[in-house]
């Protein structure tokens, strides 16, 4: 894993994402659940392309993304899909497309998993999706919101309990509950 | 007694060839069939109904909803959904739950989508009674 960090956390210079902007909070993001990391890690929104990271680019997800972004690829597993597409994900294999609700809204959000390589992007991403709707920051010491997720044996659990790479193969949705 | 002879009776109630054949066709279409969902706005008097095969992505069918509706969108980012507008278009999936239109790829929405409403911001955005 060590041999694989270099690659795995990309200069600033090289991406464009907004999510890779300092926070002004000097690089702390609390989720409020025991999770804290010191640097956001890469958030790759799925509508940028990949074009220009050549080899740099971690081995994953990278390669989930480019089937992702194939439609003709997707209309070849919309029949097996059927039954897991009903827990918000298209098939695991390809595309990781989780809901997420949040209580009190009425329209849920779809974000794929796979854009991400952590818990803090992930978190970046719905805060940015679901605060300024509220106007107050979501993820923050003592917030009244915790986020939890719904595993594949349909138990909701809280996010951040096991490693990002267990949470991506369980995650069946999420959802931004208050306290 | 008369017996009534209760041989069935082929070719009734009379039906036209043209019947016939545009119902040959229908099977043969099958695969072709389009994707028919229903359509309403807040504030609207009535439901319209549209065939998302018609369109090749959300751009299309956004731009036909604007026209059906006489109403604009918005723009749609990830991160802040549709701005500018005070609609948001959201679809009813296959589980019930109401989701944001343009999120997951196009072809994915079609397969997943069984109804749409454009819902007033306000509803939307904002915090209801859950």
């Amino acid at each position: 894993m060590d041999s694989n960090a270099s690659g795995f956390l990309l200069s600033p210079s090289t991406f464009h994402s907004v999510y890779n902007q300092a926070k002004q909070d000097d690089g702390v993001i609390d989720l409020g659940l025991s999770l804290r990391t010191f640097q956001p890690e890469a958030y790759h929104p799925s509508g940028h392309s990949l074009e220009g990271y050549g080899d740099d680019l971690i081995e994953w997800p990278e390669t989930n993304l480019q089937l992702k972004n194939s439609n003709r690829r997707f209309q070849g597993l919309v029949e097996e899909d059927v039954d897991e597409e009903a827990e918000g994900i298209q098939s695991k294999e390809r595309w990781a497309y989780v809901k997420v609700n949040m209580d009190g809204v009425m329209v849920g959000r779809k974000i794929c998993i796979l854009d991400h390589c952590g818990y803090s992007s992930l978190a970046c991403q719905l805060e940015d999706m679901f605060v300024p709707r509220l106007g107050l920051r979501l993820f923050q010491a003592r917030s009244e919101f915790s986020l939890l997720y719904k595993d594949g044996e349909e138990n909701w659990r809280t996010v951040g309990d096991v490693p990002w790479t267990e949470f991506v193969e369980s995650v069946k949705r999420l959802r931004i509950a208050r306290n | 007694m008369r017996h009534v002879c209760r041989a069935q009776v082929v070719g009734w109630p009379p039906i036209r060839s043209y019947r016939k054949n545009s119902l040959q066709q229908k099977k043969n279409e099958g695969e072709c069939a389009g994707i028919y969902v229903k359509v309403s706005m807040d504030g609207a008097p009535y439901l319209r109904k549209i065939d998302l095969k018609l369109y090749n992505g959300y751009p299309e069918l956004l731009k036909a909803l604007e026209n059906m509706f006489k109403f604009t969108v918005g723009v749609y980012s990830e991160r802040e959904g549709y701005k500018g507008s005070e609609y948001e278009p959201t679809y009813e999936d296959k589980d019930g739950d109401w989701m944001l239109v343009g999120d997951v790829p196009w072809e994915m929405f079609m397969s997943s989508c069984k109804r749409l409403r454009i819902m007033k911001g306000s509803e939307a955005r904002g915090l209801t009674a859950n």
